[in-house]
């Protein structure tokens, strides 16, 4: 029997509140500029605050008789996303969707008997953990199998309230209990700071762990960083699957130096969307070379800063770097960019990299996505329009350019990214009209391959990516060369991948 | 194991994946089976080693496949 949809949604209020009662305190669920510079482009909202909230629209006498919950996320929820939930009961329990962006985000399966445990592994090795304020730092020895956690793990009695709130009061407070704990384990413990939660299978057994916990690593895949853990809190057993993910890198000064001595004539080139990945490498070869480099950036001060120091580094005679923040889809603060420009005198344009790009979430084309994917296209268009037409009339005649960072997804679009291969074609119908109605400009559109960069900080992400400090120091050559003509020329780097 | 055994056992680890009646032949794979990305071949991948206690090469992680192509795999790298 399938139930009529509702909606659901959660803003940044509701997840402070999950987070103070699970104990959950991940800085990709609180804090936006960690979470802006990870795959999910944003703060994502805690799936077992989903998971229970979806629970709640299951009906008091079915809730009541619940022994055992399968939670899925196949894919993350942000703040503030809305969320279509639909239920179905089946002679085996039962089944709870939440869909956004044309997939099913959160899927739910519960049962009115309990699920057979999994063995737990022996435990090699034994640390204390419980109520930690700040989440693990990446550390392999807590990922190895047989690794084993145990603590105390207090329930708070804001959890009941929440659930209350959502309508799941009439859950078993121990797989209410189970939920919450395994979201903390994943988000604090084991893998702690970067971790992607895929799912958990939480049953009623004995009281095995009448107060506190125990946790131990039964799996560790070094391909993709997938972990499964097996423990149990209070009256429940759980099973959990996760991810460690990796850690964005920084840039490395010494594999961005340029082939020729650096030439400190060549003028100014403003990088839009400069702070992170492949903009922050790209501007870093370009004061290589001599360039003296404008950057722009939106949300990321602390990379920003990093920036600056990572430019102290290079060489001298280096270029000077110069950082803005501003919105690059903001017409009024591009035009104040380019008078300030005027105004201040500053060193001729040489040219233009328009790199700002939002971080591409995987969708499924379905007719209620497709008004989400005609909006991406607007907003990824915007951050290259507007920066082009405040500074397009600024650019040298004399050989400037105008990079467009396009993606090799325009030669083999991915399955998953329907949005973000028709971004990435209409820039690149920009540039060329860039390169008709100003023939004499270098237009250059860069199809960049998969990177080592935050976007791909994923499960598979980084199997077959490329060094974005590579393929920014080969971009850099090519502009910084003698090779590129006007007015339009196609790059398609193909680098060799680096070791996972 | 026994061809039943082989096919039962595959039915199962779908099951887990994407959830109670999920009915897959040979020939689907992503385009036709609801969930089917990149992170669910990942944890399929995953299980199937588990399960059938074989290793399947990088690109049944990254290339596309159907669930045919992953019988094929793990045929191939087991025993």
């Amino acid at each position: 029997m399938e139930s009529e949809p509702t909606q659901l949604r959660f803003g940044p209020a509701e997840v402070e509140a999950f987070a103070r009662a699970s104990g959950d305190r991940n800085p990709l669920h609180l804090d936006p500029e960690f979470a802006v510079d990870t795959a999910f482009g944003g703060p994502v909202v805690h799936g077992a605050l989903v998971a229970m909230a979806m629970l709640g629209v299951l009906p008091d006498e079915a809730l009541t008789r619940v022994q055992s919950v399968r939670v899925l996320f196949p894919a993350p929820v942000r703040v503030g996303e809305r969320l279509e939930v639909s239920s179905l009961s089946s002679d085996r329990g039962w089944e709870v969707r939440a869909t956004l962006r044309g997939k099913v985000a959160v899927r739910v399966l519960a049962r009115a008997e309990p699920q057979p445990a999994r063995e737990h592994p022996p435990a090699i090795a034994d640390a204390t953990a419980g109520a930690r304020p700040e989440p693990a730092a990446p550390d392999p020895a807590r990922l190895r199998p047989g690794f084993r956690i145990g603590g105390e793990y207090e329930l708070s009695p804001g959890l009941a309230t929440l659930a209350q709130g959502y309508g799941a009061g009439a859950l078993n407070p121990a797989l209410l209990a189970g939920l919450a704990w395994s979201s903390y384990v994943v988000g604090m413990e084991i893998p702690g700071r970067h971790s992607l939660f895929a799912g958990v299978t939480l049953s009623l057994g004995a009281q095995l762990e009448p107060s506190g916990f125990s946790v131990t690593v039964r799996e560790h895949d070094e391909r993709t960083g997938q972990v499964v853990l097996a423990g149990s809190v209070a009256a429940c057993q759980a099973t959990i699957e996760c991810f460690a993910l990796p850690a964005t890198r920084r840039p490395e000064p010494a594999a961005l130096l340029p082939r020729e001595p650096p030439d400190r004539s060549r003028g100014e080139v403003l990088v839009v969307g400069c702070s992170r990945g492949f903009g922050a490498a790209l501007a870093l070869a370009l004061l290589a070379r001599g360039y003296d480099v404008h950057g722009t950036y939106r949300s990321s001060p602390r990379r920003a800063s990093a920036l600056t120091a990572l430019a102290g580094e290079l060489p001298a005679p280096a270029g000077r770097l110069t950082l803005t923040r501003c919105d690059a889809a903001d017409p009024a603060a591009l035009a104040a960019l380019a008078e300030g420009r005027e105004r201040d005198g500053a060193p001729r344009l040489a040219g233009l990299v328009l790199n700002a790009a939002l971080p591409p979430l995987g969708m499924g084309l379905t007719a209620d996505a497709g008004p989400d994917l005609a909006q991406y296209v607007a907003q990824s268009v915007s951050l290259a329009a507007v920066p082009l037409g405040a500074m397009l009339g600024q650019l040298d005649e004399q050989g400037g350019f105008v990079l467009v960072c396009s993606s090799a997804a325009v030669s083999a679009p991915p399955r998953e990214w329907p949005h973000y291969v028709a971004a990435k074609a209409a820039l690149e119908g920009l540039g060329r009209w860039v390169a008709a109605s100003r023939p004499t400009l270098r237009t250059v559109i860069v199809r960049l391959p998969k990177m080592d960069t935050a976007m791909t900080a994923t499960p598979s992400g980084r199997l077959g990516a490329a060094s974005a400090d590579a393929v920014a120091a080969w971009t850099a050559e090519q502009l910084s060369g003698a090779e590129l003509t006007s007015p339009l020329a196609m790059l398609e780097p193909k680098l060799e991948a680096v070791p996972a | 194991m026994s061809t039943d055994g082989f096919d039962q056992t595959f039915a199962e680890v779908f099951e887990d994946i994407f959830g109670w009646g999920v009915e897959v032949g040979d020939d689907d794979g992503p385009a036709t089976v609801e969930g089917w990305d990149s992170l669910a071949q990942i944890r399929l991948v995953h299980e199937l080693e588990t399960r059938f206690a074989v290793r399947l090469p990088d690109s049944a992680l990254l290339e596309e496949q159907t669930v045919g192509s992953l019988k094929a795999l793990v045929r191939a790298h087991g025993e």
